[in-house]
C-alpha cells in the first residue's frame, strides 16, 4: 500500500515536472479510458458467462461454436475495424465512435473470459450436478446455487487476463485509422499512440507510467480480493491455507448480491426454468452424443479457404496477390515462430524457478502483470531508440519486429506454466528428492511433463495472441518515420489505411489469419493437448 | 410388497466409435424394508447400475419401476449418498443441507433442515464449512442432505470407502439405526460397496454382479439375527461365500 502510494506520488510529480500545465488533462484522460474500459468489460463478462454456460451444456452448441469461437478469439482486433467504423462509427446516431472503441476493446477481452467460463463449468464435479439433479434443483437456482458460484474462480482468473489483453489493445481502439480517416479518442490509450507516433520518448515512457499505475491499482484493490475468494469455491483442497478473513466491504456486497439473488430466483424460477431448459442448461449430464468437432473444423478450413481463393482471384488489387500473400503469411509465422521459442525458453525457465515460491511470487507477480498490459505500440520509442539505431534498418526492423510480437505472446505462456506449476501435486515434486534426482533429470523427467498441459494451453493462448500482435509489431511509427516490415500484419494495417481501404486485400489477410490459426491449433496444439490430457493429475 | 422392479436392465456405452456393454440384462426387485448391497470386481458397472436406479442414466434397454412406475429422471422418493460426499465447499452445513430442499417454502426448509442436522448429530455445526470437517463429519451433512428429502429408497455409493475404519463403524451403525426405527423413512437401503464384510453386516440380501458386462451371478440371502455379531462364525461363512464369487 505505502510503495503504491509513493510510486504515484513519484509519477505525478513527473507529470507536473515534464508536462507542466498540460498533465492537468491526464485524470480526465484517465477516466474516460477507464469507463470505456468497464463499459466492454461488463459486455465482455455478460457475454461470456451467458454464451460459456450454454456452450458447456448443450452438446451441439458445443461442436458447432467451439471451433468457430476458438478462430474468432484469435482474429486480430483491427479485423474488426471496418465493422467498428461502418456500423458504429457512420451507423449510430450518437457516441459512435465510443461505441466503436468499446467494441475494439470487447473483442480483446471476452474470449478469455467465455474459454474460462467454459473450463469452469466442466471442472464442477460430476457428484454435484447428480446432487444438484436429484434435488430437483433447476432453472435459476442450479445457476445461482452451483454453477455461478462453481465457476467463479475461472471467471476471476479469465478476468484478470481479459484486462491485460483490453490494456494491451486500448492504443489500437482508442486510436483508430480508417482510410483518410484517424478517429482519436481523449484517453490513456490514444495519449501513447500519440506521443509515439510523434516520437516523444518521454511522454512515451509517462504513458507506461500511467497504465502501470493503473493496472497496479486495479490488481491492488480489485482482483487481490476477488482472488482470494476464489479459495473458497474451489473443489479441490489447493490454497486452503491462504483463505483470508472477508472484510466489510465484501460482506455488504455479499448481502447485497444474495438479496438479488433470491429476489430473482422467487420471482422468476418459472421462466427461469423454463428458458434454461430450452437451452439445456440443467444438471443432467445426458445430454445426447457429440459429433466430433474435427468435422466443424475441416468445414470451416474450406469455408475460409474458398471464400479467399475467390477473393484473390475475382478481385483485382494492387496491395497483394496470391503469391505476396503466401509471402507474407511465411515472414509473419516464422517471426511468430522464432519469438515464441524465445518465450518458451524463459518463461519456462522462470516459472520452473519462481512457480513454487510464494516470496519470489509476490516479488515478480505485479511486475508480469504491469509488462503484460504494456502495449506494444509504447514501447516503439524504446525499440527504435535502441533497436533500430544499433542494427540498422534491415535486420534492425526483423528483430523489433520479434521483440514486439513477444510483448503479445510470451505472458500468456507465463502466466500459464505459472499456474501449471502451483498445480502440480507437492507428494510428485517430492518424488524427486526421494529418488535423489538432480536437477535436469528432475526437470526432465518430473516437472516437464507435468507441465505439458499448461504448456499446450498457454501456447493456443501464445499464438492467438501473437497473430494479434504483428498489426502492431510489423509496423513501427515514431517520431513520424515509418518502418516496417513485410508480413500480414504490416498488410492489414496498410489495406485499412489506405484512402479506400482495400477490403479485397484486408479480407485476403484475415483469412490467411485464420487458415494459420486453424492450422496450427488442428496439427500441433490439439495433438499435444491431446496427449497432454493424460498427463492431468 | 415390492418398491422397486428392475426387468433386463442394460445399458451402454459408445466410447471412441466403439460399443460396450457395461451392464446386461439385470433383473431383481427389492421390497419394503429391505436393505440389499451390490457387490463385485472393480469396473463391472456397480455405479452404472446405481445411477441408473437414481434415474440419472437411462438404461439402454430394459426398465426400472418404483411403486409400479417407470423410473427415467430423479425422483423425489429416491435420493443417494456419494462416495466424495459431493459438498459444495462455498456453503455452510446448514446451506449445504437446504440445497435438497430448495423446491420447498422458506419455512419449512430451514425447520427441516435443522431437524435433520441435529438428527445426524451435527448440531452445533450448522454454520461450519465443509473444509473445516473431517471426513466423518462430511459425510453426515451428505447423509442429512439425502435424507432430508424423505426418500422412499436411499441409495448409498461407496459411501464409508474414504473413512477411516472406526468412523466407518460408526456411520454404519447410526444408518442402520434410522433404518430400523421404522418411524422414519426410507423404506428400502441400497448400498454399493467393495467391501464383503460391510456387505455382509447390513444386508438382508447381497447381490454379486460379474466382470464386465455386470450381470447379476448371484443373489444371497443374508440369514443372521441383527444387529450382525462381526465376530461369529456364520458371519464369515457368508463373507467367504461372496469373497469366493468375487474373486
Amino acid at each position: 500500500m505505502r510503495n503504491y502510494l509513493l510510486f504515484l506520488g513519484i509519477l505525478a510529480v513527473l507529470l507536473v515536472y515534464f508536462m507542466g500545465g498540460d498533465a492537468i488533462a491526464i485524470p480526465y484522460f484517465i477516466s474516460r479510458t477507464f469507463l470505456r474500459m468497464i463499459a466492454a468489460y461488463a459486455i465482455s463478462l455478460v457475454f461470456s458467462i451467458s454464451l460459456g454456460i450454454f456452450i458447456a451444456h448443450h452438446r451441439k452448441a458445443y461442436t458447432i461454436l467451439f471451433p468457430i469461437l476458438d478462430i474468432l478469439q484469435s482474429i486480430p482486433i483491427l479485423a474488426f475495424l471496418p465493422f467498428a467504423v461502418i456500423f458504429l462509427i457512420e451507423g449510430a446516431p450518437i457516441l459512435g465512435d465510443e461505441l466503436a472503441t468499446v467494441f475494439l476493446i470487447f473483442t480483446s477481452m471476452t474470449w478469455a473470459i467465455l474459454f474460462n467460463v467454459i473450463e469452469g463449468v466442466k471442472v464442477i464435479p460430476n457428484t454435484i450436478k447428480d446432487v444438484a439433479h436429484l434435488s430437483n434443483l433447476r432453472g435459476l437456482r442450479y445457476l445461482f446455487h452451483v454453477l455461478l458460484p462453481g465457476i467463479y474462480p475461472q471467471v476471476v482468473s479469465g478476468s484478470m487476463t481479459a484486462w491485460g489483453g483490453g490494456w494491451y489493445f486500448l492504443v489500437v481502439g482508442e486510436y483508430m485509422i480508417f482510410g483518410d480517416h484517424v478517429y482519436s479518442l481523449p484517453g490513456v490509450g490514444s495519449f501513447i499512440a500519440q506521443s509515439a507516433y510523434s516520437g516523444n520518448l518521454v511522454y512515451s515512457l509517462l504513458g507506461i507510467g500511467i497504465l502501470a499505475a493503473l493496472v497496479l491499482g486495479i490488481n491492488r484493490f480489485v482482483w487481490q480480493p476477488l482472488l482470494m475468494r476464489t479459495y473458497k469455491y474451489r473443489y479441490d483442497q489447493y490454497g486452503d491455507e491462504i483463505m483470508g478473513k472477508e472484510k466489510g466491504m465484501v460482506l455488504f456486497l455479499d448481502k447485497k448480491y444474495d438479496s438479488v439473488k433470491f429476489f430473482l430466483m422467487d420471482r422468476f424460477q418459472g421462466i427461469g426454468e423454463t428458458v434454461l431448459k430450452a437451452l439445456s442448461v440443467d444438471p443432467s449430464r445426458e445430454k445426447g452424443k457429440a459429433s466430433e468437432p474435427i468435422v466443424y473444423t475441416v468445414v470451416l478450413f474450406l469455408l475460409v479457404i474458398i471464400p479467399l481463393l475467390l477473393l484473390l482471384f475475382y478481385f483485382k488489387t494492387d496491395l497483394v496477390d496470391g503469391w505476396t500473400l503466401l509471402y507474407y503469411s511465411g515472414r509473419t509465422l516464422s517471426r511468430m515462430i522464432i519469438a515464441y521459442t524465445i518465450a518458451l525458453v524463459w518463461t519456462l525457465g522462470v516459472a520452473i524457478w519462481i512457480g513454487r515460491n510464494r516470496k519470489l511470487l509476490k516479488m515478480f507477480m505485479p511486475i508480469f502483470d504491469v509488462g503484460q498490459s504494456i502495449p506494444a505500440v509504447a514501447v516503439f520509442p524504446i525499440i527504435v531508440v535502441v533497436v533500430i539505431h544499433f542494427f540498422g534498418g534491415g535486420i534492425g526492423i526483423e528483430i523489433a519486429s520479434i521483440l514486439l510480437l513477444l510483448t503479445g505472446m510470451q505472458w500468456y505462456l507465463l502466466f500459464n506454466l505459472i499456474r501449471g506449476m502451483q498445480t502440480i501435486p507437492a507428494d510428485i515434486l517430492e518424488l524427486s528428492s526421494i529418488f535423489k534426482l538432480n536437477n535436469l533429470k528432475r526437470i526432465k523427467h518430473i516437472v516437464l511433463p507435468a507441465l505439458l498441459p499448461a504448456i499446450a494451453a498457454g501456447s493456443i493462448e501464445a499464438f492467438g495472441g501473437g497473430l494479434n500482435a504483428t498489426i502492431v509489431s510489423e509496423r513501427i511509427i515514431y517520431d513520424n518515420q515509418l518502418y516496417y516490415t513485410d508480413g500480414l500484419g504490416n498488410l492489414l494495417q496498410v489495406a485499412a489505411s489506405v484512402e479506400p481501404p482495400d477490403m479485397v486485400a484486408l479480407f485476403s489477410c484475415i483469412f490467411a489469419m485464420m487458415i494459420i490459426v486453424i492450422s496450427i491449433n488442428k496439427f500441433v496444439w490439439r495433438r499435444i493437448l491431446k496427449i497432454a490430457e493424460g498427463y492431468k493429475f | 410388497m415390492v418398491e422397486l422392479r428392475l426387468k433386463n436392465v442394460s445399458k451402454s456405452l459408445s466410447i471412441h466409435e466403439r460399443k460396450i456393454d457395461i451392464i446386461k440384462d439385470i433383473s431383481f426387485s427389492v421390497k419394503k424394508r429391505e436393505s440389499i448391497s451390490i457387490v463385485g470386481p472393480s469396473g463391472c458397472g456397480k455405479t452404472t447400475l446405481i445411477r441408473v436406479i437414481a434415474g440419472l442414466e437411462k438404461p439402454t434397454k430394459g426398465k426400472v419401476s418404483f411403486k409400479g412406475k417407470q423410473i427415467t429422471e430423479p425422483t423425489p422418493g429416491i435420493m443417494m449418498i456419494f462416495q466424495s460426499f459431493a459438498l459444495l465447499p462455498w456453503k455452510t452445513v446448514f446451506e449445504n443441507v437446504e440445497l435438497a430442499l430448495l423446491d420447498k417454502p422458506k419455512e419449512e426448509r430451514e425447520k427441516t433442515a435443522l431437524r435433520y442436522i441435529d438428527l445426524v448429530g451435527l448440531d452445533g455445526f450448522e454454520e461450519s464449512y465443509p473444509r473445516e470437517l473431517s471426513g466423518g463429519m462430511k459425510q453426515r451433512v451428505g447423509i442429512a442432505r439425502a435424507i432430508c428429502r424423505e426418500p422412499e429408497i436411499l441409495l448409498l455409493d461407496e459411501p464409508f470407502s474414504t473413512l477411516d475404519p472406526l468412523t466407518a463403524n460408526n456411520l454404519k451403525n447410526e444408518i442402520l439405526r434410522l433404518f430400523y426405527s421404522k418411524r422414519l423413512r426410507p423404506d428400502v437401503l441400497i448400498t454399493v460397496t467393495h467391501s464383503v464384510e460391510e456387505a455382509v453386516y447390513i444386508s438382508d440380501r447381497i447381490l454379486v454382479m460379474s466382470q464386465r458386462p455386470g450381470k447379476i451371478i448371484e443373489d444371497i440371502k443374508i440369514d443372521l439375527p441383527k444387529p450382525r455379531d462381526i465376530r461369529s462364525k456364520e458371519f464369515y461363512e457368508y463373507v467367504d461365500k461372496v469373497t469366493a464369487l468375487i474373486t
